[in-house]
């Protein structure tokens, strides 16, 4: 994304849990990132929100620093750094509420040309019971998101 | 290998990252977990594991 970006994160050795630091009108706010391995091996959950004094995560927090386009960008970021450390691998994730998913799907819309070059997106729809994953499009409400990084192939 | 791959890819996303941080070592959300894996387990045609 061609949004700036916060430089200096922070990870773990395993490269699952990434920090860095929202700086903005409201102070500076401890933002963490991590990756969980879900039921399904092949599929890391990525949770994201303000780190509290206790360690815990905050994601229903709304912060208004003022720095959503560059949070999203360093997160964009940190989202390309855990598939070079876990390739082959997909990535969930869904908004804390139903406003956050939107905006979630709403930043994947605005960028969509540019993350299409680097990234599978499918959405979450419900069927019945059941859901199913489909290509992301513009203008669909879906549940959560599945992201997988395209394999490069040098082949000519 | 991993450390080196991965610093790279950050050098090349301008990204100054930091390896060390200490892991929490547990699930910091895991409400947030348990429902992707409601969501997930529902798949229709679940992602091969």
């Amino acid at each position: 994304m061609q949004y700036e970006k916060y430089e200096n994160v922070e990870v773990s050795p395993d490269f699952i849990e990434y920090e860095f630091t929202s700086i903005g009108p409201k102070g500076e706010i401890p933002k963490i990132i991590q990756f969980n391995t879900t039921n399904n091996p092949e599929i890391f959950n990525l949770a994201f929100g303000n780190k509290k004094e206790d360690g815990s995560l905050d994601d229903f927090a709304k912060d208004d620093n003022k720095d959503r386009n560059k949070i999203l960008a360093t997160v964009v970021s940190v989202i390309d750094l855990f598939f070079s450390a876990y390739p082959g691998k997909w990535i969930f994730f869904s908004g804390s509420t139903i406003e956050r998913t939107r905006l979630y799907r709403m930043a994947i819309t605005i960028n969509l040309s540019e993350l299409s070059a680097d990234f599978q997106i499918f959405g979450l729809l419900q069927d019945m019971e059941a859901f199913v994953k489909v290509p992301f499009e513009k203008g669909v409400d879906y549940f959560g998101f599945l992201v997988r990084k395209k394999s490069i192939n040098f082949t000519e | 290998m991993k450390n080196k791959d991965v610093i790279k890819k950050a050098e090349s996303l301008g990204v100054k990252l930091k390896v060390g941080k200490t892991s929490s070592g547990k699930v910091l959300f895991p409400k947030k977990l348990e429902a992707a894996n409601k969501m997930l387990d529902k798949l229709r045609i679940p992602i091969p594991a």
